[in-house]
């Protein structure tokens, strides 16, 4: 699933390892993440929005929403 | 002791298993005469314990491990038992209907395993198809 995850946790000078620590995940699941290879569940997704402060929508962009035009 | 984590656990205890299991299985095979026939379930017990702790160790790393962990893990039990069960079944049919070579259907479970070491080198992602 596309996301912001990894400019995210750079933005914020962390590492896979101290990122996967805050979450309660492990770093191979970071790793994961950031390369599109696990789609995380609501609750993951929900944690990682409360960690960066941001809504979950906003990291995780949803595919299924249709694009309005402006 | 420091707690190790899921995956250290399971490949240390995993290998601590598959050295008891090569010690415990020869000798038992080789000195199956020599065991009193009213005895000998202890043995089949024996060799079965080291076994069915090593699918307690799966279970125990998938209950410790994250989601993402959790789900390959179960990706390469699935893609494991689908390699095996028709293995198994063409091989068990064949042996019904042509004489050849009778293995013991014990040996399903150190084949099962040899297996699953062999899949967890090709699936290590959760990745599934979506509508993306």
């Amino acid at each position: 699933m596309k996301n912001t995850l990894r400019d995210l946790r750079t933005a914020r000078g962390w590492s896979q390892q101290e990122l996967g620590e805050a979450l309660g995940v492990s770093r191979q699941a970071v790793i994961a993440l950031e390369t599109e290879r696990h789609a995380p569940s609501l609750d993951l997704a929900y944690r990682i929005a409360a960690l960066f402060e941001k809504p979950a929508e906003e990291i995780f962009p949803n595919p299924h929403r249709k694009r309005t035009r402006r | 002791m420091p707690k190790l984590s899921p995956n250290t656990e399971y490949a240390v205890v995993g290998v601590l298993l598959s050295v008891l299991i090569a010690i415990l299985y020869v000798p038992v095979l080789f000195v199956k005469g020599l065991i009193p026939a009213d005895m000998r379930w202890i043995a089949g017990a024996l060799l079965a314990a080291p076994f069915l702790a090593m699918h307690y160790m799966v279970y125990r790393l998938m209950r410790r491990s994250d989601e993402f962990l959790r789900t390959v893990i179960a990706k390469r039990l699935i893609v494991t038992t689908l390699l095996m069960l028709p293995a198994t079944l063409v091989y068990g049919l064949t042996q019904t209907f042509v004489e050849g070579p009778v293995i013991p259907i014990t040996f399903a479970a150190p084949v099962f395993w040899v297996v699953f070491a062999v899949v967890c080198v090709f699936v290590h992602g959760s990745r599934v198809p979506t509508s993306e």
